[in-house]
């Protein structure tokens, strides 16, 4: 039974993987109806992607469907950046207030990173920028492996705090 | 800031599960461990996905690349050369914060590199390109796309990744689009050469899409175009040698004329199909053509402007 559950998640599972997913997308879209439209391309897809290819983590291909999603959702909302083509297709793009909040959370999250001690900054930035494995980032810094992980890690932690404390006292900001 | 003694807080564990599973490539037996911890408990779940929206953010790429930019130190060790074309691109860079958003294309350089030249050239988002001789690039930054025209040479691209503006290099017939990654693009008389070093980048060629990844190799119009190198050595001409592995003399020729001061030609078209093999010092042309007069039985006459190869 259990064996079953693994290749062919019940319909629960799918309910669970489907929140996580919407919860993810919610959190960088700030837009629900986006958010649960995208939750629910993700689970299509990833019942579609199983039938075909052996999945060792659902979740995994979740996440990695829906963070395609998005970016393809942010890819197509950039060329319409433009004033009058906000007017005109309103729905579809960043409100003024919206690219001031963007500034923002960028100002919040330059904060935790110029108070980061410099070789964690480096070693985040090598990751998150240009796509480094913990194995190259540790040949280039002089680190092992472990201790990349670990100030990847920690530099994650501090990241979330701060976007959490910035995301919070916005909201209540805005009620 | 973290204590050892918290270090084992679920959250903490969800920043160590997109820390894992962010590496550019991660093994099954890793991927199973982290559906372990997803379904060990309930909260995991919710906790990885707010951790991995922390991680893939947009306002995070763009604080690190201002963090970057502020910084004021170079990335990486930059030649003289490739240090005005920094003050370049930044200007440019400058000009175009001012204008409007919508204004497109919003970036426009031209990089071009003479026979033995060598250039290194980063660009304001954090991307590298490294020319080797007799090369031509045309770069045009827009608010979509970061678009690189190579109209001829060899280079190297360090790309940094921005979800929201795709990396694409049109050469010849082949376009390749990139996601945060390191790759050789080398455009030889028949189409492009690309040779992934990290990452993942996208081939179209003849109607046709290649996945690479880091160890792949494309080459246009070759039988079999896909096929395998060693990643984890950088490419030979930025150290100034090619390794020819059983290779047309028509190839290296190719290669000893990125560096050579005066032109390499082949007097027949049938000698530049002699197969080489062996590594050759391309930064000292001299050399790689005592070799194959040598090791070839190849002639090479000097005139007034040109080296002519025959046998």
């Amino acid at each position: 039974m259990s064996a079953a559950r693994c290749t062919h998640p019940m319909a629960e599972d799918w309910a669970d993987l489907r929140q996580a997913v919407a919860r993810y997308a919610l959190s960088l879209t700030r837009h629900r109806d986006l958010a649960e439209d995208i939750a629910q391309q993700t689970v299509l897809k990833a019942i579609e992607y199983q039938q075909s290819n052996i999945v060792i983590s659902m979740h995994a291909l979740a996440f990695r469907i829906a963070g395609n999603l998005v970016r393809e959702h942010y890819r197509r909302q950039k060329p319409l950046a433009d004033l009058e083509a906000a007017s005109e297709l309103a729905c579809n793009n960043p409100l003024p207030d919206r690219v001031v909040e963007d500034r923002a959370e960028t100002r919040a999250l330059m904060q935790v990173l110029n108070a980061m001690p410099p070789l964690r900054r480096d070693v985040f930035m090598r990751r998150r920028i240009e796509g480094q494995s913990c194995q190259e980032i540790g040949r280039a810094l002089g680190l092992n492996p472990k201790a990349v992980e670990k100030h990847i890690t920690r530099a994650l932690m501090d990241l979330q705090v701060a976007r959490q404390r910035w995301r919070a006292r916005h909201e209540e900001g805005n009620q | 800031m973290i204590h050892a003694a918290d270090a084992e807080t679920p959250e903490m564990q969800a920043a160590y599960w997109v820390a894992v599973m962010s590496e550019p490539d991660v093994p099954p037996h890793v991927e199973r461990q982290f559906e372990l911890w997803m379904s060990a408990a309930p909260e995991h779940a919710g906790l990885y996905a707010d951790c991995l929206a922390a991680y893939d953010a947009p306002a995070l790429g763009k604080a690190l690349t201002q963090v970057r930019a502020q910084s004021g130190r170079p990335w990486l060790p930059y030649s003289a050369a490739a240090a005005a074309v920094l003050v370049t691109g930044l200007i440019g860079w400058g000009v175009w914060s001012l204008r409007p958003p919508s204004a497109e294309p919003a970036h426009l350089m031209a990089l071009t590199t003479g026979p033995g030249e060598h250039l290194s050239a980063p660009l304001p988002d954090g991307t590298r390109i490294e020319l080797s001789g007799g090369t031509e690039l045309k770069i045009r930054y827009g608010t979509k796309r970061r678009v690189v025209e190579m109209l001829r040479g060899e280079a190297y691209f360090d790309v940094a990744h921005d979800v929201a503006r795709p990396f694409v290099i049109a050469a010849h017939k082949t376009e390749i689009e990139v996601v945060g990654t390191a790759f050789n693009t080398d455009l030889l008389p028949e189409g492009a050469e690309v040779s992934v070093y990290r990452g993942h980048v996208r081939v179209r060629d003849a109607g046709q899409t290649h996945d690479l990844l880091a160890g792949d190799r494309f080459t246009a119009a070759g039988t079999p175009p896909l096929s395998h190198f060693d990643a984890s050595a950088e490419p030979d001409w930025r150290s100034g040698w090619f390794e020819a592995d059983a290779v047309p003399l028509s190839r290296l020729v190719e290669e000893i004329n990125r560096f050579s001061k005066v032109p390499v030609r082949l007097r027949h078209a049938a000698t530049g199909r002699v197969i080489v093999s062996g590594r050759y010092h391309l930064s000292d042309p001299d050399l790689v053509l005592k070799a194959l007069e040598n090791g070839y039985d190849i002639r090479v006459t000097r005139t007034g402007d040109m080296i002519l190869l025959d046998r």
